[in-house]
């Protein structure tokens, strides 16, 4: 049901410029420079990347089932649009307290090292140390082992503050019980296992899906109380790196580091070994988060100051109808324009 | 002889007796020649291999066509304690990988997979390795008339052909004529040595009911786990059914879950540990569910459907009774369901159009992101297409497709031409048998209350979602 909400009131915000397969990239949190450029233009942060193994089959059967139930349409030109029931639905959703744009799914990460403290902490407390780790992942046990290395793990007197921190923060951040429930019911100890979203989902009595988006709102605010106090220790170093402090993709981070100590474009293509056009999303998505880039490099014929003050003026998020605008431009220097639109807006 | 084989196997092992076949294979092992070795499932297997590796004085390398079978079987050694036990699998990153490649000797069991294996890299550094033994686990999986043919296990022999190497011990659980055939002649063993043990398993039960129509089956799942005790596995086809049955039994009071391949990593997990854990009573899987179940005192195998084979519901049906105490495996069906079992297992063998396409594409994998051709489809085009003409492999395709059917038919024949079950199975695999239990199964005759005891109605002592006493629970806390 939240799931549905969520979708459409993406697809409104998207204002009838994007097709059906937007929502699904922006939910997954894919990483191309249209994706991430509308993220900013329709102010789609906070629901970015909180579905990252969301199926393609998935997602179709969603949107099938949303159209025989007469919530939304789609054209021919593959573009969703809201019915007037879908309009209603999409206003009963509540506001939601996730940050997408902020954590990118990497509340899975905190919870997976949490939940691989807590089961490895309730094992030395039960003095049977021999345990079938929850977490398969060698990057999460890897992490947790020299974590360990560093704590008075095998003391009762860590456990428990492990206990009382996570005590705490639950009460504290701002949660509905059914948070809570999940958030502790996935977790695993001696004897007691954790339970799997269907059965969270027949115990809470919500859609499967609607259970993981609640879990992930449900660490948000957890991550959200976390990070804003000090009073966590533990729970503090289970976040690190959790928060996205590097606004731009990992990809697009590495371009940037080329890019700031001279090399062009063209030379970052041949050195990295992608293609033009990833480059160019990557400088799309610096010029949206603010990082400096030689605009004159990319205008050197036209008047920049007015193009810009062009561009303000005009609503459209759509790349055709702004070509239909300013057939002198290429679409590349369109959708750096348009980042550039986003950052003012941001700001 | 450095140290006796019973001496390590208390030591080591705990235990004071081999089961039967373990020794025999063991010696063989020692006396380093290549060894066959066939022990019926779950009949300690593992310790054929890593009794030796503490007597040998250099690693044993384990070949695992499974991904999943590996990752679990390291996990259970490491959960006994041993820490020199490392997997190379394609979920090893490749900084990691370079540095393992240059200390393997290190290592007392390195399990590889098939893929890696054949890694130029991987298998120079394994050459330059001493090593004492090597292990081809799930042996069958060489051969094409084995229930499950992995094409990249074949190519194992090409590199044992260059290599001086150590001696080879193949182990299975399923062995036919033509598949023990296939191992010695595709792993170029030299004059193996073959140990085979009675695959009966005479404390399993058999029991096979047809039904008039399929919707019947679940109201006669529902009366036999009502009537006797668990714990058990229901295997049914699908998903959606494993899932739907889980529902349906929980509703009924039933503590059960669903397992399938379509569940998060986790969450599958989650469902092995809660089964052994004993706070599930009842799994409802497909047949994803094997690896990792981990748990001797299962009661009950029931089956909704005629399996695909009767090498696979042989293995099915042996994950009961580990514990050598009674179990009933129970398979209902119904004069409809080969149809079913056929599409199912047939549907992953590409046609001659869809070998066509592969080779008109120049990247063949687009065509499974397209969802042209499935996983599995790409990885047996791929192995085939290399070696052979597409004529060649059209026909390929087609004498494979005709082999799974037959081997359906010969399960649904083995169920319904009024023969005793238990004596089938194990002529099926070549051995003949000389005493059967009494209750042995439905032809044979079978009271079902005289092998299981009944269901103790149980309370199920459901806290709901408390969520602060599970807390407290999880870390021990007495709460005031």
């Amino acid at each position: 049901m939240f799931f549905e909400q969520i979708l459409l009131k993406m697809i409104d915000r998207l204002n009838g410029e994007r097709t059906i397969s937007a929502p699904f990239h922006l939910l997954r949190g894919k990483k191309s420079g249209q994706t991430i450029q509308d993220v900013k233009n329709y102010g789609l942060t906070d629901t970015f990347s909180i579905f990252p193994k969301l199926s393609q089959n998935k997602y179709n059967h969603i949107v099938k089932k949303m159209i025989q139930d007469q919530l939304l349409v789609i054209d021919q030109n593959n573009i969703p649009s809201l019915t007037e029931k879908g309009i209603q639905f999409k206003d009963e959703l509540e506001p939601l307290a996730i940050n997408g744009w902020l954590y990118r799914g990497n509340e899975m990460v905190f919870f997976h090292r949490l939940s691989l403290l807590v089961q490895t902490l309730s094992h030395v407390k039960a003095q049977s140390m021999n345990f079938i780790p929850v977490q398969k992942d060698e990057k999460i046990q890897r992490w947790i082992r020299s974590f360990m290395l560093k704590v008075p793990y095998k003391s009762p007197e860590y456990a428990q503050e492990v206990y009382k921190e996570i005590e705490k923060c639950l009460n504290q951040a701002p949660l509905k019980e059914t948070h809570r429930q999940l958030i502790v019911f996935r977790l695993s100890g001696f004897k007691v296992t954790g339970l799997t979203w269907q059965q969270l989902s027949f115990n809470v009595k919500y859609e499967p899906l609607d259970v993981q988006l609640l879990f992930t709102e449900g660490l948000h605010q957890m991550l959200n109380e976390i990070c804003s106090k000090n009073t966590y220790p533990i729970l503090n170093s289970l976040a690190e790196g959790v928060q996205a402090i590097n606004p731009l993709t990992e990809s697009a981070s590495k371009t940037a580091q080329l890019y700031a100590v001279g090399n062009s474009l063209k030379a970052i293509s041949s050195i990295r070994q992608l293609k033009q056009s990833t480059i160019e999303d990557h400088f799309v998505e610096m010029a949206m988060n603010g990082v400096w880039i030689n605009w004159l490099t990319f205008f050197p014929n036209e008047n920049l100051d007015d193009l810009k003050r062009e561009i303000q003026t005009t609503s459209s998020h759509k790349l055709s109808i702004l070509k239909e605008q300013f057939p002198q431009l290429s679409f590349f220097q369109l959708r750096l324009l348009l980042a550039s639109r986003g950052e003012k807006d941001a700001k | 002889m450095p140290s006796d084989i019973y001496q390590v196997l208390s030591e080591k092992f705990g235990y004071h007796s081999f089961k039967v076949g373990q020794e025999e294979i063991i010696k063989a092992v020692l006396d380093k020649g290549d060894v066959i070795g066939i022990l019926p499932t779950g009949m300690g297997k593992s310790l054929c291999y890593q009794l030796p590796a503490y007597i040998m004085p250099h690693p044993v390398l384990i070949i695992s066509p499974l991904l999943s079978l590996m990752q679990d079987q390291v996990e259970q050694m490491k959960l006994f304690g041993e820490k020199k036990v490392i997997a190379l699998n394609s979920f090893l990153l490749p900084n990691d990988k370079q540095k393992l490649l240059t200390q393997l000797s290190a290592y007392k069991f390195i399990f590889i997979s098939p893929e890696m294996f054949m890694q130029p890299q991987v298998l120079s550094a394994l050459t330059k390795t001493p090593i004492s033994l090597i292990v081809a686990d799930e042996a069958h999986c060489i051969s094409q008339w084995g229930y499950d043919f992995r094409p990249d296990y074949l190519r194992l022999g090409d590199a044992f052909r260059n290599w001086n190497r150590p001696p080879i011990l193949a182990l299975t659980a399923t062995a036919t004529t033509e598949v023990l055939n296939d191992i010695s002649h595709f792993l170029h063993l030299k004059q193996p040595k073959t140990v085979i043990q009675s695959l009966d398993r005479p404390n399993i039960r058999y029991k096979a009911i047809s039904t008039k129509h399929a919707d019947e089956k679940y109201e006669m799942i529902l009366q036999q786990i009502n009537t006797y005790e668990g714990p058990g596995i229901i295997y049914t086809q699908s998903r959606k059914k494993a899932d739907e049955y889980a529902v349906k039994l929980k509703d009924a009071g039933f503590r059960a879950a669903s397992y399938h391949a379509g569940m998060e990593p986790m969450d599958r997990t989650l469902v092995q540990q809660q089964f052994a854990n004993h706070e599930l009573e009842w799994v409802c899987a497909t047949n994803a569910f094997g690896m990792g179940v981990h748990k001797s005192n299962i009661r009950q195998v029931i089956h909704d459907h005629i399996p695909s084979s009767i090498a696979s519901y042989s293995q099915e049906v042996g994950r009961a009774g580990r514990d050598g105490k009674d179990a009933i495996a129970t398979l209902f069906f119904s004069s409809d369901d080969e149809d079913m079992t056929i599409f199912i297992s047939t549907n992953d063998f590409p046609d001659s159009s869809q070998i066509n396409l592969y080779l008109q594409q120049a990247n063949p994998k687009t065509l499974v992101d397209d969802g042209f051709l499935s996983e599995t489809m790409y990885r047996i085009l791929t192995y085939w297409l290399e070696k052979h003409s597409e004529v060649e492999t059209v026909h390929i395709m087609e004498n494979l497709r005709h082999e799974k059917i037959r081997q359906i038919y010969l399960m649904k024949e083995l169920l319904t031409n009024s023969k005793c079950i238990r004596h089938q199975l194990v002529s099926f695999f070549g051995q003949t048998l000389t005493n059967t239990p009494s209750n042995c199964c439905t032809v044979c005759g079978i009271k079902d209350d005289e092998v299981l005891s009944t269901r103790s109605n149980e309370v199920l002592s459901d806290n709901g979602l408390n969520w602060i006493e599970r807390l407290a629970r999880i870390f021990n806390i007495e709460q005031h």
